[in-house]
C-alpha cells in the first residue's frame, strides 16, 4: 500500500503543518495528502522564483563579443535578494528578472562564486515599487536533513519556459560528480560540495532555480543536468548559506587553500597502518604551497585540522573536508596532526588565498590577442613555472599575433628586452608601441620550458586609406 | 658481371613470357617487360608478428628487396614501429614465390635506421637457396616527367602476385636532402623505383611531404622517392643484433626557424637559421654552452639555408648525418653578437621503444624504463626517477585498482624503484609474499601524485575453475588473454604506409 494514498487527509493549516511538525519521515509527523503537500510548498517557494536574463560580454577567439542567457533564481530576503548560479549571472554586466507575477525589473550582480557555481543578485527595489510588482522572501531551509526519497519540487525556467513547475524525489542526498567540473574556460567548480541529486526534471533554463521539499523551503539550487532521463542536480543549500553570508558582506566569497591534495583512506587502511575512519591520506602537495612549507609530505595522512579530527574514508567526505580547509580564513595559522610512520606529528599551516585560473582579460587589439594575469590555480592547473607573465587566453584570426604563430596557452615573458610580468604591464607597453607605431614587436614566449621568439607585424593604416583619385572622363 | 648476367637472363625470360607477342607494337612497353625484370627476381615478402602488449598478435607482410650476398634482404624501417620494443616482433619469415610455388624460409630481423628508412632481415634457414641481390645505383638524376617503375602485391591467397607501378616524375624537393615526388602512386613502402632502362635509383619513401601534416585543401600530397644515396652507407653495413642504428643527438628541444621577420628584426640581413627553444639538462648543447633563446646560424662555417618550413629539417638533418662522436662547429648569435662554440655529438638518447621492460600477467601489468623523451614530454626534472606503466590487461588487477598507462610507479610497498632493475627486484619479492594488495606510490600526469592500491585475488588466479560456493571468482570469468590473431594476409603491403 502506498504511504501517500493512505495518508490520512487532514484539513490542517499550513501554518500548523511548518510550526509543528517536523520532516515528514517524523513518525510523530501529522499527515496530509501529497496534492496538498505539493501544493504548499509551491505557495510557500513560487512567487519568491524569478526567471533570469543575463547579458555578458565576453572574449571568444580574440573577440569581445555579447552572450545572453536565461536561467533562474529564487527571491530569499525582503531586500530582494536573488540567489542564482553563477554559470547564469556570474558575469553578467545587464540582467533582468521576471517575477512570478510576470512583472519585469532590473537586477544587478552582487557577487558570485564559481567554485560552488552561485551568485546573489540586487533586484532595483525602485522598480519594483515604480511597477506595483511584489514579490515573496523563501526560506531556506537545513539540507543535512534531507534523505533519498523525500519529495521536491523543482521551480523555474527550463528552455525559458517561466513558472514551471516539476516534481520528483531526492535520488541521492550525496551525490559526487568528480572532482575538476569545468565551468568553461578551465573555470574549476564542484571541489567543495556533494550534489542532491533528483528526478524532477532539470532542464537548460531551470539552473539557479530552486529545489523545494514539502515544508516549502528552499534545500538546494538546481544547477546541472544529468545528460540522461531524470537525472538533474542541486547545490545543496547549506553549502550556498555561507556563500550568500560572504557576498552579503564583502561583495565576494574569500577561501583559503593550503595546498594539498587528498585521497579516500578506504581499503589503504592496512597498508598505512591507521584505524578505518581516521583521517584522509595526503596524495599529492604542491611543491611551492602551505602544505609544503610546514613539511607536509604525499602519503602523510591529516588526522586533526584545526583542532578537528578528520574523516576521509569516502571519497564523498573529502568534498566536506575541501569546505572545511577552504572556509579557514585566509592567512590563518592552523594547527594540523599528521600521521607518519605510525607518529602522530603536530605542525601549522599557513593558509594562503584560493584564486580561481581566471583573472581579468586584457585586450591587445592592434596585437590580435587577449591575455590574463597568471593566478596560483591557473599556474597549477596549466602546469606553468612561474606567474610571471601574461596567459594568452584567446586570439583574433587573422591578425597580427595568428599570423606569427601566437596561439592560446602561450605565456607572453618578455618585450623586446623588457620583461612582462602581468596583464596590465603588457598593456603599458602596448599602448607605448601603439602610439610609437611600432611596425614590429618582438616577443618572447613560453611554451612549456620552451622560449620562443615571436615577431609581430603592426600595420598602422587603418582608417586612413588613400582617397581614390576622381575618375576624369 | 653478374648483375649483366642477370639482365641478359631476364631478356630472355621476358621474350620467353612475351612470345604471344603484344597485339601493338608499344616502345613503353616493351622498356617496362625488359626494367621491371632485375627488381621482380629480387623481390621477397617479408612476414613476421607483432605481439601487442596486450596480447593481440598482428601478422604483417611486406615486399622486401634482396640487396646483398648470404641474402640479405632490405625493406621499409616504418614497418618495425618505433612503438614497439624488440622483444615484441617475432617469427621473421621470407616468403619466396614462383608462379604457384611459395617457399618459407627462417629468418633473422637485423636491423633498422629510421634515417635511411630501411630495415634489414637476413635468410637463416640453411635450405635457402641463394637469391639474386638488386644494385641499385646512386648518382641518378631524374627529370620532371621521367618514367618510373614501383612494385606492390597482392595477397597470399592470390600468390603474393607482383603488380607494377608506372608513375611520372613530378617535382624535385631539394631540402633537407634531394628527393623526387611523383604525383600518381608509387608501389609499396620500401620497393625498389627502377627507371626504365632498367636502374634501381631507390625506394619509395616516406617523408613530412607525403606524411600529411598538412590537412589544407588542393595542397597536393606527393609519393616519395627516396633516392639510394640516402641509404647505401647502410647497405653496405647493415645493423646487426636487431638494432636500431642510432644518430647524433645535442640535446635541444623546441627548434624553430629564423623567420624571415626575425631575421629583419635583429638585422642578420639574408641570414638565417635556427632558434633554440630548449637545453635539455647535461646535454651536448649545454656542456657547450648553448643557451635557451641562441640562434644557431651555421654548422661548420656554412650557413643554415632553407625555406622557413625546411630550416629546422635541415638543421637537424645534417646533424643525424654526422657521426657520433665528431664535434660540430655552432656559429651562435646571441644579443647582437656571435660566437662559434663546438660542440660534441653524443648518441641520442634511449627510445621508449628501446626501453627495458617488465611484464606481470598474473597482476596485469607492464612497465618500462623511463628514458629521456618522458622527462622532456612531461617536463621533468632529469633527477626524476621510476619506471612508466606501459600496459595494463584491460581484466587484470592493476587496472582495477585504478593504474593507469603512463603512470609513473616511484614506490611498491613503500620501497623506493628508481629503476627498472629495481621494480623487478622489489616487485618480484613482493610478489612471491602473495600478499593480499599491492600498494604503489605513482606520479600521474606531470605534478600529482597519489597511493594506488591493486587487490589481489591469488586463490582465483590459481584455481580458474574454482567454482566452489565461497571462494572468489576469477575476474572476468574468463579468457583474460584474448588471441585476436588477425589473419589479413590478403591485406596489401600498403596498409602498412604511414597513414596520409
Amino acid at each position: 500500500m502506498n504511504r501517500g494514498l493512505a495518508a490520512v487527509v487532514l484539513a490542517s493549516g499550513i501554518v500548523g503543518l511548518l510550526a509543528g511538525c517536523g520532516p515528514q519521515r517524523d513518525p510523530t509527523a501529522t499527515y496530509i495528502s501529497l496534492e496538498q503537500a505539493r501544493k504548499i510548498a509551491r505557495d510557500h517557494v513560487y512567487p519568491a522564483t524569478v526567471r533570469v536574463d543575463a547579458r555578458r560580454s565576453e572574449f571568444v577567439g580574440g573577440e569581445k563579443r555579447r552572450m545572453g542567457g536565461t536561467g533562474s533564481g529564487v527571491i530569499f530576503d525582503d531586500q530582494g535578494h536573488v540567489l542564482t548560479n553563477y554559470h547564469v549571472a556570474g558575469r553578467a554586466e545587464e540582467i533582468t528578472c521576471i517575477l512570478f507575477n510576470k512583472e519585469r525589473v532590473k537586477a544587478r550582480l552582487v557577487g558570485s562564486d564559481p567554485w560552488t557555481d552561485l551568485a546573489v543578485l540586487q533586484l532595483d527595489l525602485a522598480e519594483v515599487q515604480q511597477k506595483g510588482a511584489t514579490f515573496q522572501a523563501a526560506t531556506l531551509g537545513d539540507s543535512a536533513l534531507m534523505e533519498e526519497g523525500d519529495s521536491v519540487l523543482a521551480i523555474g525556467s527550463p528552455f525559458g519556459l517561466s513558472r514551471s513547475i516539476s516534481n520528483g524525489i531526492i535520488g541521492c542526498h550525496d551525490r559526487i560528480l568528480g572532482t575538476g567540473l569545468d565551468l568553461g574556460g578551465g573555470l574549476e567548480t564542484g571541489l567543495f560540495n556533494t550534489w542532491f541529486q533528483t528526478d524532477a526534471a532539470i532542464n537548460p533554463g531551470n539552473s539557479g532555480g530552486p529545489l523545494v521539499n514539502f515544508r516549502g523551503e528552499v534545500i538546494g539550487i538546481n544547477t546541472r543536468g544529468g545528460g540522461g532521463n531524470d537525472l538533474g542536480f542541486a547545490v545543496p543549500i547549506n553549502v550556498a548559506k555561507e556563500v550568500i553570508r560572504q557576498i552579503l558582506e564583502k561583495g565576494k566569497v574569500t577561501r583559503s587553500t593550503v595546498g594539498m591534495s587528498f585521497q579516500p583512506l578506504q581499503d589503504l587502511e592496512a597498508f598505512l597502518e591507521v584505524g578505518k575512519t581516521e583521517g584522509a591520506v595526503i596524495s599529492s602537495i604542491d611543491p611551492e604551497g602551505p602544505a609544503a612549507k610546514a613539511g607536509i609530505q604525499p602519503r602523510d595522512i591529516l588526522v586533526e585540522y584545526s583542532g578537528a579530527k578528520v574523516e576521509g574514508r569516502y571519497p564523498e567526505q573529502l568534498f566536506d573536508l575541501r569546505r572545511r580547509i577552504s572556509d579557514t580564513p585566509v592567512g590563518a595559522k592552523v594547527p594540523v596532526k599528521i600521521r607518519r610512520a605510525g607518529e602522530v606529528l603536530p605542525l601549522e599551516i599557513t593558509t594562503e588565498e584560493l584564486t580561481t585560473v581566471r583573472s581579468q582579460e586584457q585586450d591587445y587589439p592592434k596585437w590580435g590577442f587577449v591575455g590574463q594575469d597568471i593566478t596560483e590555480r591557473l599556474a597549477l592547473r596549466e602546469n606553468l613555472h612561474t606567474t610571471k607573465g601574461v596567459f594568452v587566453t584567446g586570439v583574433r584570426a587573422g591578425a597580427a599575433g595568428e599570423q606569427a604563430g601566437i596561439g592560446k596557452g602561450d605565456v607572453i615573458v618578455r618585450v623586446g628586452e623588457q620583461d612582462v610580468n602581468n596583464a596590465a604591464e603588457l598593456r603599458k607597453t602596448y599602448d607605448a608601441a601603439v602610439r610609437a607605431k611600432q611596425a614590429m614587436i618582438l616577443l618572447k614566449v613560453h611554451r612549456g620550458l620552451a622560449v620562443v621568439p615571436v615577431v609581430l607585424r603592426i600595420t598602422y593604416d587603418e582608417g586612413k586609406k588613400p582617397a581614390t583619385p576622381p575618375v576624369k572622363k | 658481371m653478374r648483375t649483366c648476367t642477370m639482365t641478359v637472363w631476364a631478356a630472355v625470360i621476358v621474350a620467353v613470357t612475351s612470345a604471344a607477342g603484344p597485339l601493338r607494337a608499344d616502345p613503353i612497353a616493351e622498356q617496362i617487360r625488359k626494367a621491371r625484370e632485375a627488381a621482380l627476381n629480387s623481390s621477397v615478402v617479408v612476414s613476421y608478428y607483432v605481439e601487442r602488449d596486450d596480447g593481440v598478435r598482428a601478422d604483417i607482410r611486406m615486399l622486401g628487396t634482396v640487396v646483398g650476398p648470404d641474402n640479405l634482404v632490405m625493406f621499409t624501417s616504418a614497418a618495425i614501429s618505433s612503438q614497439f620494443a624488440l622483444s615484441q616482433f617475432h617469427d621473421f619469415k621470407l616468403i619466396v614465390t614462383k608462379g604457384d610455388d611459395i617457399q618459407t624460409y627462417a629468418a633473422e630481423y637485423l636491423g633498422k635506421d629510421d634515417l635511411a628508412q630501411v630495415a634489414f632481415l637476413r635468410v637463416t634457414d640453411p635450405k635457402a637457396p641463394k637469391l639474386p641481390p638488386l644494385e641499385f645505383q646512386t648518382g641518378v638524376t631524374l627529370e620532371i616527367g621521367d618514367p618510373v617503375l614501383s612494385f606492390t602485391s597482392l595477397g597470399e591467397p592470390d600468390g603474393y602476385a607482383r603488380v607494377i607501378h608506372l608513375s611520372r616524375v613530378g617535382a624535385r624537393i631539394d631540402q633537407p636532402v634531394t628527393l623526387w615526388l611523383t604525383a600518381e602512386g608509387l608501389g609499396a613502402p620500401g620497393t625498389p623505383v627502377v627507371t626504365l632502362d632498367g636502374k634501381a635509383m631507390g625506394i619509395v619513401g616516406f617523408t613530412r611531404l607525403n606524411r600529411g601534416t598538412n590537412a589544407r585543401p588542393n595542397w597536393s600530397l606527393g609519393e616519395v622517392i627516396w633516392p639510394a644515396e640516402r641509404f647505401m652507407e647502410r647497405l653496405k653495413n647493415p645493423p646487426k643484433g636487431g638494432s636500431l642504428v642510432k644518430r647524433p643527438w645535442i640535446g635541444v628541444q623546441t627548434v624553430t626557424p629564423v623567420t624571415k621577420d626575425l631575421a629583419e628584426y635583429y638585422k642578420l640581413g639574408d641570414r638565417r637559421g635556427v632558434v633554440i627553444g630548449q637545453i635539455v639538462e647535461g646535454g651536448p648543447a649545454e656542456k657547450a654552452g648553448i643557451k635557451a633563446e641562441d640562434l644557431i646560424l651555421a654548422l661548420d662555417g656554412k650557413d643554415l639555408k632553407g625555406t622557413e618550413g625546411q630550416l629546422v629539417e635541415n638543421f637537424t638533418n645534417n646533424l643525424r648525418e654526422r657521426k657520433i662522436g665528431d664535434t660540430v662547429a655552432m656559429e651562435i648569435w646571441r644579443a647582437g653578437k656571435t660566437e662559434t662554440l663546438k660542440v660534441t655529438l653524443v648518441q641520442e638518447p634511449k627510445s621508449a621503444a628501446e626501453a627495458e621492460r617488465y611484464k606481470n600477467t598474473q597482476v596485469g601489468l607492464g612497465v618500462r624504463e623511463m628514458v629521456t623523451m618522458d622527462r622532456l614530454q612531461r617536463e621533468l626534472p632529469a633527477s626524476e626517477s621510476g619506471v612508466v606503466v606501459s600496459f595494463l590487461d584491460p581484466a587484470g588487477w592493476a587496472r582495477d585498482g585504478g593504474l593507469q598507462a603512463g603512470d609513473i610507479v616511484k614506490k611498491v610497498q613503500d620501497q623506493d624503484v628508481k629503476t627498472l632493475a629495481d621494480f623487478r627486484r622489489v616487485f618480484d619479492a613482493e610478489i612471491k609474499k602473495k600478499p593480499k594488495e599491492i600498494v604503489l606510490f605513482v606520479l600521474r600526469g606531470k605534478k600529482d601524485t597519489q597511493l594506488v592500491r591493486i587487490e589481489t585475488h591469488w586463490d582465483a588466479a590459481e584455481k580458474p575453475k574454482a567454482d566452489t560456493p565461497g571462494a572468489p571468482k576469477p575476474d572476468a570469468g574468463g579468457d583474460k588473454k584474448p588471441v585476436e590473431k588477425k589473419s589479413d594476409a590478403g591485406a596489401p603491403p600498403r596498409a602498412e604506409k604511414a597513414p596520409k
